[in-house]
């Protein structure tokens, strides 16, 4: 996943995305397997955050901005993604009338 | 039901989110049964508690279970937050771990609602209205200049096809914009679930004021929505929500409509039962 499509799915307001390089449980409790481990590596239980599965890879996507220094999550990308710098304007010099055309 | 909760300028940060929890899980069911900071004299309740949608799941941290509505097979939950002066943030959640305490797939979103004192000469009370239905727990307090929810959606092409879509939202009327924690979207090779937020859907024209054979006044009311660009645009009745006529009425102005009140707020009105 490109971070312009991350950007595409979770939108523009600001947040952080995280992949999930953990352990996956055995189940179908994934998401709550990762929130808690997210969750400890907030250091606090009162987390919000949504943990979703595309393309085989578990993303987190949270709009709260946690000290998170766990091997678990690797960081992905801040959004909403910098604005592409504008192309440099085109100067276009006006040819001078030579003298004595006429 | 409609509470019209005021305050004294002894309340405190604990006896208003107590009396906030009391009311929203059904333990406080009249006046009398608010703390000492509430003015009592000045506060009114109003219609029936809705028993059986809303349930204390966690104490301490203020969280809460709501069934919906009307599709009892959805389940959602909510977290109220506060620091030592206010009402600091709301969280919705699709799911919730009751062994951790822990909210799965949730956003929180930022309220900051603070207790004010009452007074009745002032043009425009302070207090904080709460409408609790079984569809819909709205919020509204001038003095701290918000107005929001949690509203029961109803079904869709997209609720019907990825049914782990919640069928709940956070819209806060202040400035008509909504967020729908976990949400599946259309989009293309990223498509999958995640948030989704926008605007209330306004490009309809909204409705106005007529009056009847009788000469009296009709507040016209349609339905509102919310739709997202991420789900093709797919729209989402929004229950208990109303449009009425633009500036029609004052915020936290209450108006009847065959003996059911209605909240005004931004262009819009709460059903408060």
């Amino acid at each position: 996943m490109t971070h312009d499509l991350l950007q595409q799915l979770f939108g523009t307001e600001p947040a952080k995305i995280y992949i999930y390089a953990g352990e996956l449980v055995a189940g179908d409790s994934q998401v709550e397997n990762i929130t808690l481990k997210f969750a400890d590596a907030a250091g606090t239980n009162l987390v919000s955050c949504v943990v979703t599965q595309l393309k085989g890879t578990y993303f987190v996507y949270t709009k709260d901005d946690y000290n998170i220094e766990d091997s678990n999550f690797i960081f992905v990308v801040d959004l909403p993604l910098p604005l592409p710098p504008e192309p440099d304007p085109v100067v276009v010099e006006e040819e001078t009338p030579s003298e004595g055309t006429q | 039901m409609l509470i019209k909760y005021r305050m004294y300028a002894n309340t405190t940060i604990t006896t208003f989110s107590s009396d906030i929890k009391g009311l929203i899980d059904g333990t406080i069911t009249s006046v009398s049964g608010l703390s000492a900071g509430c003015d009592k004299a000045n506060t009114t309740m109003t219609g029936t508690y809705p028993a059986g949608i809303y349930t204390k799941v966690n104490d301490s941290s203020n969280t809460f279970s709501k069934i919906h509505g009307t599709d009892s097979g959805y389940t959602h939950y909510f977290r109220l937050t506060y620091d030592s002066s206010k009402m600091t943030t709301f969280t919705l959640a699709q799911s919730y771990t009751s062994g951790t305490d822990t909210l799965l797939n949730s956003v929180a979103q930022t309220v900051n609602v603070t207790p004010n004192t009452y007074n009745g000469s002032e043009q425009f009370p302070k207090g904080l209205n709460i409408v609790i239905t079984s569809k819909c727990l709205y919020f509204s307090s001038l003095t701290s200049g918000i107005g929001f929810g949690l509203f029961d959606l109803g079904n869709n092409g997209i609720t019907s096809t990825y049914a782990s879509q919640m069928k709940m939202a956070y819209i806060k009327l202040t400035n008509g914009t909504f967020n729908v924690p976990y949400a599946y979207n259309l989009q293309g090779a990223a498509s999958g679930y995640s948030s989704i937020s926008g605007n209330l859907w306004t490009t309809y024209v909204p409705p106005t004021f007529a009056s009847n054979a009788t000469g009296s006044l009709v507040v016209v009311e349609n339905p509102a929505f919310i739709a997202a660009n991420t789900q093709g645009y797919q729209a989402f009745g929004v229950n208990n929500l109303m449009r009425i006529p633009d500036y029609g009425y004052v915020i936290d102005s209450v108006y009847n409509t065959s003996g059911t009140s209605r909240l005004a707020a931004n262009n819009y009105a709460i059903i408060t039962e």
